[in-house]
C-alpha cells in the first residue's frame, strides 16, 4: 500500500483529483462557514435554473425511481405501466394531447392505455423511450410491464383454477 | 457515513471506494474520501472515470433524497481547479460542490 506521500509524489495534480479525495479534518466553526457559502451559492443557482433543466431532473428522478423498484422484488401497484405513462406525461408537463400528437397516437387510444382498458401496441415501449431521449431506457418500461404481468398472472385464482383443469397428470415428486 | 465500493460485474476486484455523509438538513451529501485502486490512477491505469462514476453516484444518492441536493468535497487546497476542471464543481468556501445541473451533467457522462 502506498502512503500519502507517495502518492503525492508520484502523481501530478490532474491525475490525483482524476482518482481520489484526501480526508480532510476541519473545525465546527469552519464547517459552519462552508455550509453558509454553499448555501449562497445553491441560492444563486437556483435562480438561474431553466425550466428544461427542471423537466430533465424530475425525469432522472423518476427514472432512479423505476430503476429502484425494477431491484426491488416486491410489485408496488403505484408503478404499474399505466400509472408510470401518467406520471411520466406530467412531469414533461404535457397535457395528453399533446404527448398523444407527439407520439403519433390517437388521443382516445392514449387515454384507453393510460386507464388499463387497452394494451399498449407492440413496440410502445420502444417509441417512449425515443420520445425521453433515451432518459427512461425502453428496457425499464418492458420490465415494468413485466413485473405487473407477472405479479396479476400470479394473483389470479381464476387462472389457477382454469390451468389446474388442464392439467391431466403431474409429476410427483417425493421430498 | 455510508461506504460505496465499485466493482466490475463479475468480479471480485474493487475498482474504487468512497465513504459519504447524507447531510439532511442542508440537502447534501458530502464526499469524505475516495480513493481508486492502484493500478487505475495515472498514465498506465486500466480503467478510466472511477472517480467520476463514484462521484456520479453520490450525486444520484443526492437526487434521490433531496429535493435540491448538492454534492460536496474538501479538496486539498493545491488540487481545488483540477476537481473544478475535472468534474465541473463549483468553489464555495474550502468545499468544491455540484448543484443540480452539474450533477446530472456527470451522471449522464458516466451513466450512473
Amino acid at each position: 500500500m502506498m502512503t500519502k506521500k507517495e502518492v503525492l509524489k508520484d502523481f501530478s495534480n490532474d491525475e490525483l483529483a482524476a482518482s481520489l479525495v484526501f480526508k480532510a479534518k476541519q473545525s465546527k466553526s469552519a464547517k459552519k462557514k462552508d455550509a453558509q457559502a454553499i448555501l449562497k451559492l445553491k441560492k444563486t443557482k437556483m435562480s438561474d435554473s431553466t425550466e428544461m433543466n427542471e423537466i430533465l431532473s424530475a425525469l432522472l428522478r423518476f427514472r432512479f425511481k423505476i430503476e429502484d423498484y425494477l431491484n426491488n422484488v416486491e410489485f408496488d401497484q403505484s408503478l404499474t405501466f399505466s400509472a408510470c405513462l401518467k406520471e411520466y406525461i406530467q412531469l414533461i408537463q404535457k397535457k395528453q394531447k399533446e404527448f398523444a400528437s407527439d407520439i403519433n397516437m390517437q388521443q382516445t387510444e392514449l387515454s384507453q392505455i393510460i386507464n388499463k382498458h387497452r394494451k399498449p401496441p407492440h413496440g410502445f415501449e420502444v417509441r417512449l423511450a425515443i420520445h425521453s431521449n433515451g432518459t427512461i431506457p425502453a428496457k425499464y418500461w418492458c420490465k415494468i410491464i413485466d413485473k405487473e404481468n407477472e405479479f396479476e398472472l400470479l394473483n389470479d385464482p381464476k387462472v389457477w383454477d382454469t390451468e389446474s383443469k388442464n392439467v391431466l397428470r403431474k409429476l410427483t415428486i417425493n421430498e | 457515513m455510508t461506504v460505496y465500493k465499485l466493482m466490475l460485474e463479475g468480479s471480485s476486484e474493487i475498482l474504487g471506494a468512497m465513504s459519504i455523509d447524507f447531510i439532511g438538513p442542508e440537502s447534501r451529501v458530502h464526499i469524505d474520501l475516495l480513493a481508486t485502486s492502484r493500478s487505475n490512477i495515472g498514465l498506465n491505469k486500466k480503467y478510466s472515470g472511477i472517480a467520476g462514476c463514484l462521484i456520479a453516484y453520490a450525486c444520484r444518492q443526492a437526487m434521490v433524497r433531496y429535493a435540491e441536493p448538492c454534492v460536496s468535497l474538501i479538496p486539498k487546497t493545491t488540487l481545488k481547479s483540477n476537481y473544478m476542471n475535472e468534474f465541473g464543481m463549483l468553489e464555495a468556501g474550502k468545499c468544491v460542490c455540484l448543484f443540480e445541473d452539474g450533477m446530472i451533467e456527470l451522471i449522464l457522462k458516466h451513466e450512473v
